[in-house]
């Protein structure tokens, strides 16, 4: 058949064809990833996909690295002899050895199985740090009612990737300054409110709870001499990049002791850096190096503490009530939540009020800036005040979660026998 | 039927229809097949209007998303790549209310129009009427154009044309565009240049035009306040052309009025829409539940109007005889018909109309659904309580008579006053209870199903029937002619509208016919004493005594008994005479279109036959041709029970149904055909020494279509346009011209031609079989045609008296001179005298106990006259309207002989 069409007419077709091809791309892609999961997401998702693997609820991470947030709860829900899963992606997951009798813990499998098993997953709650969910390749199960995100700290809850927490039902926040942001996003994206709680952060409970533990067992007094530090993060905007010997030089003529403990990634980003500095300014009494896994040690000998814009900053200044010296590095918001929020995140702000900062002027004279940190009071009451802003229920979070857990457990159910029932 | 095909029937088959129709209205109307192109095209490219409009909302919708959503696609682009942007994108659009798939939905109307360039490129290409049809400097609508000669570079100059246009339309519409869309514009143009190049110029001419609608319409988008300036422009120019037209026509019920009207009334559509649109504003929730109570009368209505249309009247036509509807020699269920029909009606009701719903604004799909409640109600109205009694219906939905005046103006104003104040009353109920017409549409769809069912039920029961009595068909019967080797034989042979002032040119071009008709004597100045076979076939059969004066003057006889008169004067004669009498085809023997035999039956020795439909094409091409045609027009049918009675005529179109290349034409004439075809195998050589006489009437060259030529042949597709080229002027012997340009000119002369060619085959076959010598031949017309020959016009009376030359020829016993033409002066009324001459002495008509004889034909002034053709009106005692005119009998085709004698 020949085919005659006007240019007007034509030109729109073009489009089309465009357009049906972009369409046709798109939908291939699609399928491709669902078949990803669905192929090489293996039977045992499959199987354990019905009613009777059904747990009211179901802890999900993607990291053993939480299981300092986890276990708090977990310890909690075992009290309340509680039916819990505790789900997780990595196989050397810390949950896994232990010997609870009411938490199940499980190894989801690796790469496309977690999500196999995640998005054909049959539970009432489930509860997640896990950012992302129905965006990447977990989606949303259609054998679950309820998915609640929790934080693994204290900060911005945009500070995920874009579209990090659109998809939960409920956040259990750590204090109320997150809801502002939560609210705009739902607002500009047109979502639907989610439940916001506020509950606190039980790793930070039992840190605190550490803290004051020890503290009290060894009351073994102030030392005449301060130490302070230096934990800074990575990269090249990060202070060991931007100030390398300066800054050393500069502690080193100050009186007090310097415990230096990088980030774990500068020893593998950027390990040259690294090697010459400790090459440097190696070991000696006024200076140590601090290779620990656990940071706690650290942050409760010293008292300041002098990092880049980090979640270390607040846990310092929170737990241990210590002053810091921040430095500002490059944020750049695009790939974040934060991005679609019209003003800097909390984070920032915060810091910038709770302690000094180290900048290129006066980075020389950082022992003034020590001395007038560890003196302010000032700063010591801002600090209070956004402990009280951010941090709530101080405490008290694993009591509050589960709560939380249990009577939104049991009011869906309710809800579903109402529904039944008519 | 295989998938594809009730695909194509559902899809395609509506538009294809809607194109026919429309391109046969206005070929009835212009007789132009250029003009009609034109006529289409308008009418197509407005019909896609909507569709087009509603495709660049949409498409400007797609573009507004995309430049909301832009900042954002880049953003994720930048900062992700792999799966993870993709997924990321994924949840953007979800959040956005946008898919990539919407491309699709707005390309959907778009798409839509495809199946309309279909439908138009399938009719255009396979369009018998652009065989030989001219159009300003185009000589062949059916060939390329070729306009442009350059010693022997022929350069086709349309599609140049065409692409011209394209280029401004484009330039038009892509002003502000970047470049790359216009390089595509003009690279799309510039590739149909190419495609198209070596089409048809019909379909370059059809392109053409639909190019310039769409140049027209780039430029009036430009305009601002286009749509304001649309709506009450069509309205003003619909509301003047309805005013023209109201005073301009007086006979309301004319194609062109109604065509006029219809037109000017669809012009008000766009305002009324608009008017339409802005009301309604109630609370939102009582609203929703009106709109979706509206909806469903839509919906119904359609659905209604399927049952209808595609159920309901085509099993009851079937059902009033399933036998009829079954081709004897080629069994297949009658209900096949029904099965067109209702496809058709799907694809116009249930997929057509609603494609046009959905895509209508929400706030007009009131209106649209009011329109179809409307429209499905009436009709149910007009069907069941209207325009029943038409009388007897063929197989091919061809009433035997025509309707034309069957129905009164009183009945077609008790009609519109009706379907009127039913109209309002659902309008207003509309406004006030919709429910209630919703109620009224789904109880009445229930119950014509219901009846659809008991129909469909009961043909079905008859079917094994029906089969047990094809199979015992045996239709082979071909002893018709009697003619004696011995005896003598006398034949009457009339051909109906056979056209005397073509015969000089006829034997010039075909020699050979000179020695077929050996003995032949051509009386070229021939009259006839009217121009249509009620007037024209009295005085032939019964003599002068039947010229319309004469039959005038016997007020007290009904022109039904003088014309049966005329039929039997010369067998009654012949047969007292001791002749052996046969008679076949006596034209509106008791005014019947299909002669009425049974006035013969007094005579039960006078041998009768009505030959038509005896030889149909039984080809498997000839069937699918006359079951298409069939399949096609049960759903006509339908929609012309369905309408209101003052457009049944022009719906009806004689039988035709508005198809522009009427197949039914086609096999009427390939049926008359092979009747002449077929003389030598119906003739039986007897030699028993009877004498017998033989009055043969055949209407092929009445209905004439084009012919092959040079060998005057029926084709499917006929290609002249060389010969027509190389002989565009006929010439006689003596060295006369006669031009042969229009198809209307075109079509008499070769229909006129190829009857004689078939005539000259069966002259051999009685020269081969002793029969020629001992017979006397008479071949007459009834009447001419005057074919818009301007050299036959006469401005004052006004009258062309081309009408009044028929053909006759004669050949008496051992005639073995040459054939000759002879100007003297003769009339159809003398073949009576001819015919006994020498046979019968002192012939006396019996009805009137006068004696036949030809002495009014020497006087020196002849009156003829015309009178309305149509049996079934004029048919009382005396010819009606009647208008007489005289001619000096010295040289009948000079009008100028000619005068006014009422």
């Amino acid at each position: 058949m020949n085919l005659y069409i006007d240019p007007g007419t034509g030109s729109m077709l073009f489009t089309v064809a465009i357009g049906i091809l972009g369409a046709l791309v798109y939908a291939f892609r699609n399928v491709l990833i669902k078949a990803k999961i669905s192929i090489f997401g293996g039977r045992k998702a499959r199987e354990l996909a019905n009613d009777k693997n059904r747990y009211p609820i179901v802890i999900f991470t993607d990291s053993k690295r939480y299981w300092n947030l986890f276990r708090p709860i977990c310890d909690e829900l075992e009290k309340r002899k509680q039916d819990t899963l505790y789900l997780t992606a990595e196989e050397d997951d810390p949950a896994l050895d232990t010997n609870y009798e009411y938490i199940h813990t499980e190894f989801a499998g690796k790469g496309n199985r977690t999500y196999a098993r995640m998005n054909m997953l049959h539970a009432d709650v489930v509860l997640s740090s896990t950012p992302g969910l129905d965006v990447y390749q977990w989606k949303r199960s259609r054998y679950v009612k309820y998915y609640v995100h929790i934080p693994h700290g204290i900060y911005d809850l945009t500070k995920y990737r874009i579209f990090g927490i659109d998809y939960y039902d409920a956040i259990l926040m750590t204090g109320r300054f997150q809801e502002e942001d939560v609210r705009k996003l739902e607002n500009i994206r047109h979502l639907p409110a989610k439940e916001l709680t506020i509950v606190g952060m039980p790793y930070l409970d039992e840190m605190l709870e550490r803290y004051r533990r020890e503290s009290t067992e060894s009351e073994n007094g102030e030392s005449d001499v301060k130490t302070v530090l230096l934990a800074p993060s990575w990269g090249e905007s990060a202070i060991l990049s931007r100030y390398g010997e300066r800054i050393f030089d500069a502690l080193l003529k100050t009186d007090y002791h310097i415990i230096v403990r990088p980030h774990p990634q500068s020893f593998i980003s950027e390990k040259e850096l690294i090697e010459r500095l400790m090459k440097k300014y190696p070991d000696s009494n006024r200076l140590e190096w601090d290779h620990n896994d656990d940071n706690y040690n650290s942050l409760k000998k010293s008292d300041l503490l002098i990092s880049d814009f980090s979640g270390v900053v607040l846990d310092y200044a929170f737990i241990f009530e210590k002053p810091v010296i921040y430095a500002k590095n490059v944020f750049d918001p695009g790939p974040y939540d934060a991005y679609w929020i019209d003003r800097p995140m909390w984070l920032l702000r915060v810091t910038e009020k709770i302690g000094n900062e180290l900048t290129e002027e006066n980075v020389d004279n950082i022992g003034e800036i020590i001395r007038e940190s560890l003196h302010s009071e000032d700063l010591k009451t801002r600090r209070e005040k956004a402990k009280e802003e951010s941090w709530s229920h101080i405490g008290d979070s694993s009591t509050l979660i589960v709560d939380y857990l249990s009577r939104k457990q049991k009011q869906l159910n309710e809800e579903k026998e109402q529904r039944d029932g008519r | 039927m295989s998938f594809f095909e009730i695909l194509h029937k559902l899809i395609l088959g509506p538009l294809e229809l809607l194109q026919d129709v429309v391109f046969s209205f206005s070929m009835q109307m212009t007789g132009n097949p250029g003009l009609s192109i034109a006529f289409l095209s308008l009418a197509i490219s407005l019909l896609v209007m909507p569709l087009y409009k509603r495709a660049d909302a949409i498409q400007r919708e797609e573009q507004r998303i995309a430049k909301e959503l832009k900042p954002g696609i880049d953003l994720i682009k930048k900062y992700y790549s792999g799966d993870q942007r993709f997924m990321i994108l994924q949840t953007y659009y979800r959040q956005n209310n946008y898919k990539p798939y919407y491309v699709l939905r707005g390309s959907l109307s778009l798409l839509l129009q495809i199946p309309f360039f279909m439908a138009a490129y399938n009719f255009l290409s396979g369009l018998n009427v652009l065989h030989g049809a001219g159009f300003g400097p185009i000589t062949n609508l059916a060939a390329p154009d070729g306009i442009l000669k350059m010693g022997d570079v022929v350069i086709n100059l349309l599609p140049f044309l065409m692409t011209a246009i394209n280029l401004l339309s484009g330039a038009v519409y892509s002003m502000g565009m970047p470049l790359k869309n216009k390089i595509q514009l003009y690279g799309m143009a510039l590739v149909f240049l190419v495609l198209l190049y070596h089409s048809p110029s019909g379909l370059v001419l059809y392109w053409t035009l639909n190019n310039l609608f769409s140049l027209v319409k780039n430029l009036f988008h430009k305009v601002p306040n286009k749509e304001k300036i649309f709506q009450y422009g069509c309205s003003i120019i619909g509301a003047v052309l309805g005013i023209w037209i109201a005073l301009h026509f007086n006979s309301f019920g004319s194609k062109k009025s109604i065509t006029g009207i219809a037109i000017a009334l669809f012009m008000q559509i766009p305002l009324i829409l608009k008017l339409l649109k802005n009301k309604h504003k109630g609370k939102s929730k009582k609203k929703d539940e009106i709109f979706r109570i509206q909806r469903t009368t839509f919906f119904v209505s359609c659905l209604l109007l399927t049952v209808l249309t595609g159920l309901l009247i085509p099993s009851a036509v079937i059902h009033a005889s399933p036998a009829e509807f079954v081709d004897m020699n080629h069994f297949r269920s009658p209900l096949v018909y029904v099965l067109h029909a209702f496809l058709l009606a799907v694809g116009t009701f249930l997929i057509w109309s609603v494609i046009y719903y959905l895509l209508a604004d929400k706030s007009r799909r009131s209106a649209f659904a009011l329109i179809f409640a409307i429209l499905a109600i009436t009709a149910v109205t007009n069907y069941m309580f209207f325009g029943g009694d038409y009388g007897n219906m063929s197989s091919e939905y061809v009433y035997d008579s025509a309707i034309y005046g069957r129905i009164t103006l009183a009945q077609k104003a008790v009609n519109a006053g009706v379907l009127f104040v039913l109209a309002l009353f659902l309008y207003f109920l509309w406004k006030k209870k919709a429910i209630i017409v919703k109620m009224v549409c789904i109880l009445t769809c229930i119950v014509l199903f219901g009846m659809s069912v008991v129909n469909i039920v009961s043909i079905q029961n008859q079917i094994p029937e029906i089969k047990r009595l094809a199979d015992q068909q045996n239709t082979d019967e071909n002893d018709i002619i009697h003619l004696d080797k011995t005896g003598k034989n006398v034949i009457v042979f009339m051909l109906d509208r056979g056209i005397g002032y073509y015969m000089p040119y006829i034997f010039h071009e075909k020699p050979e016919l000179r020695t077929q008709f050996e003995g032949f004597t051509c009386y070229t100045n021939t009259l006839s004493y009217g121009i249509k076979t009620n007037v024209g076939t009295p005085p032939l059969f019964g003599g002068y005594e039947y010229v319309p004066r004469k039959m005038d003057q016997r007020s007290d006889v009904l022109l039904k008994d003088k014309q049966n008169e005329a039929l039997k004067v010369m067998p009654l004669l012949f047969r007292e005479n001791g002749f052996e009498v046969t008679v076949c085809d006596p034209p509106y023997a008791n005014y019947q279109w299909i002669p009425d035999l049974s006035i013969y039956d007094e005579y039960p020795d006078i041998r009768t036959f009505v030959t038509e439909g005896r030889f149909a094409d039984e080809s498997e091409e000839g069937i699918k041709k006359r079951n298409t045609a069939k399949e096609r027009n049960l759903f006509c049918y339908s929609i012309f029970r369905s309408s209101p009675l003052v457009i049944h005529s022009e719906l009806y179109d004689g039988g035709n149904y508005n198809k522009t290349d009427s197949t039914r034409k086609d096999y009427v004439f390939i049926d008359r055909y092979t009747i002449l075809n077929n003389l030598s195998q119906m003739t039986v050589v007897r030699d028993d020494g009877e004498n017998r006489f033989l009055m043969f009437t055949n209407r092929m060259t009445h209905d004439p279509i084009s012919l092959q030529e040079p060998e005057y042949v029926p084709r499917d597709i006929i290609d002249n346009t060389q010969y027509d080229l190389e002989h565009e002027y006929r010439v006689s012997a003596e060295g006369n011209t006669i031009q042969i340009a229009t198809g209307e000119q075109k079509a008499h002369y070769q229909t006129n031609m190829a009857a004689l060619l078939l005539m000259g085959k069966w002259l051999d076959y009685l020269r081969d079989n002793d029969l020629y010598d001992n017979t006397r031949i008479i071949i007459v017309g009834d009447h001419g045609n005057d074919c818009g020959y301007s050299e036959m016009w006469n401005n004052e009376l006004p009258l062309n008296v081309g009408g009044f030359n028929p053909l006759f020829l004669v050949k008496d016993f051992e005639d073995q001179d040459d054939f000759r033409f002879s100007d003297e002066f003769m009339t159809n009324a003398d073949t009576p005298v001819i015919a006994f001459s020498g046979m019968i002495d002192n012939p006396i008509n019996p009805f009137t106990n006068q004696q036949i004889t030809n002495v009014d034909k020497n006087k020196a002034e002849q009156e003829v006259c015309i009178s309305p053709w149509d049996v079934l009106v004029n048919n009382g005692y005396t010819f009606m309207d009647t208008h007489y005119y005289s001619v000096d009998k010295q040289d009948i085709l000079n009008p100028a002989n000619w005068k006014d004698s009422n």
